[in-house]
């Protein structure tokens, strides 16, 4: 079996002249945890995205799992084993943390929801996995809580929370500690790591602290491009990436 | 905490919905305004469930009705279906032209959806206007039978009476009420809500929510269409302003009125504009002012609707009995 569990090859955006991104060749070796880096504009959403499926990328091509994956729509990317948090938090917010879960849970079945016919608790694999996952991001206390009424912290987890729900074998988080509060950071990076555990993680991160904790191999960007790649003592010593990214926005 | 609601079919609402039918026809002058109330309630419930649990403004539900209504009555008129076999007709085609409306339309969104159900729903109006071989155009559509009720070649009643057909119309709501509440409380009818909360994330965790969209438009589209030709059988008659875009404002109004998201809201919504009509209409022709006003009111002050009103004086009464309760056992335990 391959060791990557998704691999990019010369993966390009254009908007008319502009690159957003150039040509990305990334390898995600299956359970690591990998964090993409950059400053600002460097391309990490736009290379986000074009793996999601929310972009369509105007060139090259995105493996998964063996897979050519690069024109599937994003809810299909699910069902081979994807799953995504997003940036700016999105849940289901009229609805309880458990009925969020439940229904995150529900998508991996794809059209066979459709089924309209017999009651949602016939299927009690997705409420026991809702449960499973309201454990294992301790917020058992919360379960009947609305999403919309969680602290900003807890909505960051439940978004977390409900990429897990589908089972998923690898995990694209979008800034996880975005907008989040000091006190909040430690649980998200402990939740993470432990999910690195079985899980194979790619994110998108700003908390330099965060990153060089917990991350296996780091890449970072830089106009569009892959600047420098390798693990986390080598890219902090890394002088390029220094003038890149801590130079413009560390100093 | 919030109490984990368990989604029984014939307890709770269904019951009360019950109850309504039974008593209605006591407490209304007419057999047979009960029953206008019960076809525009059944019309409400397919909008609410697009408008109220997937979150769709549609103005294409006077289509449905209309089209129902039409393609029943031309059916026994020059063919002499029975009434059931006329309401199945009449479902087909409200699903089918739902499916077609529904299919065009939701590849939009927001107000681009809303702009291309209004569209439709124009076109259909004149194209009812100018088949009037067929729909009479603005004669409407006279002379429509009620066929008595048989079941396996035995007559059970011939709905002639204002009060037989009232009890038909009656069933038949309670059975599409149930049907309704099977599908809101099912895997499908879970991720219309979660497509109405937040279509991104649906689509995100692996729903392919145009399938849900279109799936939640037959549905709709076919129980509208059985309305519309319950209407036809009700009036004898099928007037052209079924299918006006009239007609996909006041199934919208009722929708509203009674509260999104609440199918005994819909029963509330149709009888509070059908009773209102029907009372102000006698006494000023210019009621529909008032209507305004009242939709105004309701949307200002009471946000979810009649029903919703209900609801949060009932939920203050179990907070309050709930309170007393924990008091009581407080004061057991020292």
């Amino acid at each position: 079996m391959n060791d990557y569990i998704l691999e990019t090859d010369n993966l390009g955006l254009r908007y008319g002249a502009f690159a957003a991104l150039g040509s990305v060749d990334l390898k995600i070796k299956r359970g690591s945890i990998h964090t993409v880096i950059g400053p600002n504009g460097a391309g990490k959403t736009t290379l986000f995205h074009c793996l999601t499926g929310e972009r369509k990328p105007s060139s090259g091509h995105i493996q998964f799992a063996g897979q050519d994956v690069t024109h599937q729509a994003p809810h299909k990317r699910v069902a081979v084993g994807m799953s995504r948090s997003f940036q700016i938090t999105s849940l289901f917010q009229n609805l309880s943390v458990r009925e969020n879960l439940r229904l995150a849970a529900q998508g991996r079945d794809g059209l066979a929801a459709l089924a309209f016919w017999y009651s949602d608790s016939h299927r009690r694999e997705h409420l026991q996995k809702a449960d499973e996952v309201i454990e294992r991001i301790k917020l058992d206390k919360m379960a009947n809580t609305y999403a919309g009424e969680l602290s900003h912290g807890q909505q960051r987890v439940l978004e977390v929370g409900m990429a897990l729900c589908s089972n998923p074998q690898m995990l694209l988080l979008d800034e996880p500690t975005s907008g989040m509060g000091v006190d909040d950071i430690p649980v998200m990076t402990q939740l993470i790591s432990e999910l690195g555990q079985d899980h194979t993680v790619m994110l998108i991160e700003h908390n330099m602290r965060l990153v060089m904790s917990i991350s296996d191999r780091i890449t970072v960007m830089h106009q569009g491009n892959i600047l420098i790649e390798g693990e986390p003592e080598m890219v902090s010593g890394d002088e390029r990436v220094k003038k890149a990214y801590l130079g413009e926005s560390g100093s | 905490m919030m109490k984990q609601k368990k989604s029984s079919l014939f307890g709770g609402v269904t019951l009360a919905a019950l109850a309504t039918v039974i008593v209605m026809p006591m407490l209304l002058p007419s057999a047979t305004l009960a029953t206008e109330i019960l076809i525009f309630a059944m019309a409400a419930l397919a909008c609410n469930l697009l408008l109220g649990y997937t979150g769709l403004l549609s103005f294409g539900q006077g289509i449905f009705f209309g089209g129902g209504a039409y393609v029943a009555s031309i059916c026994m008129i020059n063919w002499n279906f029975g009434l059931l076999s006329a309401l199945l007709t009449a479902m087909l085609t409200g699903a089918l032209l739902a499916g077609l409306v529904g299919a065009l339309s939701i590849r939009r969104t927001g107000i681009y959806f809303v702009m291309l159900t209004l569209s439709f729903s124009q076109m259909a109006y004149f194209i009812a206007y100018s088949l009037s071989d067929w729909t009479g155009g603005d004669n409407g559509l006279l002379d429509i039978p009620r066929p008595a009720l048989t079941l396996l070649g035995f007559e059970i009643s011939d709905l002639v009476s204002s009060q037989a057909f009232y009890a038909f119309v009656g069933t038949l709501f309670m059975v599409i009420f149930v049907f309704a509440r099977r599908v809101i409380h099912s895997p499908f009818g879970t991720t219309l809500v979660a497509i109405r909360e937040n279509e991104n994330r649906a689509s995100a965790v692996g729903f392919s929510t145009n399938h849900f969209k279109l799936l939640a438009f037959v549905i709709s589209g076919g129980i509208t269409g059985i309305a519309g030709a319950l209407y036809a059988m009700l009036l004898n008659f099928a007037p052209l302003s079924n299918i006006e875009l009239q007609m996909s404002e006041s199934i919208l109004i009722m929708t509203i009125i009674g509260g999104t998201g609440s199918l005994f809201g819909s029963i509330l919504g149709a009888g509070s504009i059908v009773l209102l009509g029907d009372v102000l209409s006698a006494v000023w022709p210019r009621w529909m002012i008032l209507l305004g006003v009242a939709l105004i009111a309701v949307v200002l002050f009471m946000p979810s609707g009649l029903w919703g009103g209900v609801g949060s004086v009932a939920d203050r009464w179990r907070e309050y009995r709930r309170r007393k309760a924990s008091a009581i056992k407080s004061q057991e335990v020292n």
